[in-house]
């Protein structure tokens, strides 16, 4: 019966923490950085960590990436042995890195503090967490740093779209969203880096569970601007609001999105996000852009599921031709210094000569 | 069988009901994904499972040698089961060793299961392999007449039938809630504001491995109990469970949200599926049981019948000692 006085002595005030705590600056950014994204690798205990870390490796040596992101899901049932694993691969691949967690990540047989201890001590890590008040584990911002002029190129935003709310049955969990408070934490913190700047920051926001402009996009253009919506099945505990858009147009609702929609698309496009991408649904690999009422649009798109772990698809023919491929692999963004850039989709196959299908979008 | 070897064997029971939660546990873990795999791991999870199936296998063999219900039938279970879980042991261990040989396995410590795996699912398997070995040279030699305890079953056979059903899915649900408990130590999320609603949570997981714990060693293994002094043990066991089940009602009222902050590493299944069904079946693990066994005694002394259910299952002067 030790249990309680464990939790009650354990429990720690939050820390004063300032904006600047927030924000990493030990990138340097150069034109035609590559920033590579990597998603839902989901280890568990059934993994061959060596078939699926050499899968892994092979997708970063292929992309050749200045940083990696990886948009959550990492793990899913997996032991503390399976997350030492993978986080000492990719730590072993020498390129700077950082991770927005997924719904999935916790359900492990570790703590939460173990797993946030174990990936912000780990090598070549910029995963930052903070002892703070806002919702959420992995908020914070890598600035890519311009070593000539000392001033922030790019802003990489890692925002926890965290995992499941307060189930309204009791029985059903739906997927949660971006909260309030982290928007308003991310209007602070892109205001602050434009002051320190003296501009507004580029910047690409990476989470892993879909915006509802994901799907708004969608619905205006199917075809959008790359990939495909490959789910087999329809969401049908959906919001009710969302369910009814889809049924007007007649297409079925196969994407996984939060409870409800937020304040974060038009927040990040009004503070300079160009791009949003976001993991979760397996299966899909589409993107386009969609605008703010304000009329300033950006790309929102999901990333390449990396790796076989869990369920995967082949790709099909609703772009107008046959993507006769497995959708794994990665989603390499180009980042210029005019504040534009390009993206590219790396379809890394699983056979023994890792043969690489890619498609791109330029200038976005 | 003297009291002094008895207890030793229930305590060593005890620990392979420890030893079988804790596998059991991430059993479930890999079950989810395999069932939800594009690519199916089957064939290289394939020793794996085979080990966790025969560890569970020795358990609830190790029950039934420890109340058999009479000579003949114990000397069957020695014989048949013994031979099988040896057999089983034996073909989870060389396939192991199989798997290293050809490298499917990198190493007999290559993680993933776990830190030690395969090693400690081949030195499992090993322990299997043993006590089976034991179980059958136990049952061929077996001394006909020798002094030992019996727990004969006197119910109708649809009872028994029942039974034979139930009582082993409450066995591995109550090992999935105990392995939950034990990890539960290890992986709470440690100065939560919504602590007080874990230990809800963590108390009813521990129920069913309670129940168990003490049914084995204190009244099924105890001297036989009339039947009002059943009923009152059938009592304080519903009354100890429902305010158990009260607790963490009162907390999912209150934080209806502490499962997900607190405990999503206990319940794989239920977040693979979005569902939160795991923690309510804890509440019928816990309660279902006693409020059985104290209606199905209550009933039978109201009737005045003869002692029924658990009750009944006691030695009795004529069958319990030969």
């Amino acid at each position: 019966m030790l249990l309680p006085l464990v939790f009650l002595s354990s429990c720690a005030a939050p820390k004063s923490v300032q904006i600047s705590d927030y924000i990493d600056t030990d990138v340097a950014f150069k034109e035609n950085f590559r920033l590579l994204q990597l998603t839902d690798i989901h280890w568990s205990v059934n993994t061959d960590p060596i078939k699926q870390g050499a899968y892994l490796s092979k997708v970063v040596e292929i992309t050749n990436p200045d940083f990696i992101m990886i948009t959550g899901d990492l793990l899913l049932g997996a032991t503390t042995s399976t997350a030492e694993t993978l986080i000492n691969t990719i730590s072993g691949w020498n390129k700077p890195f950082g991770i927005t967690w997924g719904n999935h990540d916790r359900e492990g047989e570790y703590s939460p503090t173990w797993l946030s201890n174990l990936v912000s001590n780990a090598k070549n890590s910029h995963y930052h967490e903070l002892n703070d008040d806002v919702f959420g584990r992995s908020n914070y911002v890598i600035s890519l740093m311009n070593k000539t002029t000392g001033k922030a190129a790019w802003n990489i935003y890692s925002i926890d779209s965290n995992s499941y709310p307060a189930s309204s049955t009791g029985l059903y969990y739906d997927y949660d969203v971006i909260h309030d408070d982290q928007v308003d934490w991310f209007n602070k913190v892109a205001d602050y880096s434009a002051t320190q700047n003296g501009y507004t920051v580029p910047g690409l926001a990476y989470f892993h569970i879909p915006l509802w402009q994901w799907m708004y996009s969608y619905l205006q253009n199917q075809k959008g601007l790359m990939g495909e919506i490959l789910e087999s099945s329809t969401y049908s505990m959906a919001p009710t609001e969302l369910k009814q858009k889809f049924v007007a147009a007649g297409l079925p609702l196969k994407f996984w999105p939060g409870y409800k929609d937020t304040h974060f698309f038009d927040a990040g496009v009004s503070k300079g996000v160009k791009g949003f991408f976001c993991g979760h649904d397996h299966s899909n690999d589409w993107g386009g852009t969609y605008s703010t009422t304000s009329g300033q649009s950006a790309y929102v798109g999901y990333g390449v599921k990396s790796g076989t772990e869990l369920y995967y698809t082949h790709g099909s023919n609703t772009r107008g031709y046959l993507r006769d491929y497995d959708i794994i692999g990665g989603s390499l963004s180009t980042l210029h210094g005019d504040g534009t850039f390009d993206l590219t989709h790396y379809y890394v196959q699983n056979d023994a000569a890792y043969t690489t299908y890619t498609e791109e979008v330029s200038a976005l | 069988m003297k009291l002094t070897q008895r207890t030793l064997f229930l305590i060593l029971e005890a620990l392979l009901f420890v030893i079988c939660s804790a596998v059991f546990f991430t059993f479930i873990s890999s079950v989810g994904n395999l069932i939800g795999a594009s690519d199916s791991p089957l064939k290289r999870m394939l020793p794996y499972y085979l080990s966790v199936v025969g560890a569970i296998y020795l358990l609830f063999v190790s029950h039934i040698a420890l109340f058999p219900t009479n000579e003949k039938k114990l000397q069957k279970t020695l014989k048949i089961n013994g031979i099988i879980l040896a057999a089983w042991g034996l073909l989870s261990a060389v396939l192991i060793v199989i798997y290293v040989a050809n490298h499917t396995y990198s190493s007999f410590i290559m993680g993933m299961v776990s830190s030690l795996f395969p090693l400690d699912y081949f030195l499992l398997d090993l322990l299997v392999m043993a006590v089976g070995a034991f179980f059958a040279y136990q049952g061929f030699r077996f001394p006909k007449g020798a002094e030992r305890t019996y727990f004969p079953y006197e119910h109708s056979l649809t009872r028994k039938i029942f039974a034979s059903i139930f009582r082993p899915l409450y066995v591995l649900v109550a090992l999935y809630f105990t392995g939950a408990f034990f990890f539960c130590v290890g992986i709470a999320n440690y100065g939560s504001s919504t602590w007080w609603c874990m230990l809800s949570l963590w108390l009813l997981m521990g129920v069913p491995g309670a129940t168990l714990f003490y049914h084995e060693f204190f009244y099924k293994n105890g001297k036989d109990h009339p039947r009002e002094q059943s009923l009152k043990i059938a009592l304080c066991a519903l009354l100890g469970s429902a305010f158990f089940v009260f607790y963490f009602l009162i907390a999912i009222l209150v934080k209806r949200n502490f499962i997900v902050e607190d405990a999503t590493a206990l319940f794989t299944i239920d977040f693979m599926k979005s569902w939160n069904l795991v923690p309510f079946a804890a509440t019928f693990e816990a309660i279902l049981p006693p409020a059985i066994a104290y209606l199905s005694l209550f009933i039978s002394i109201r009737k005045g019948k003869k002692p029924t259910n658990v009750a009944a299952e006691k030695p009795t002067e004529e069958t319990a000692v030969k």
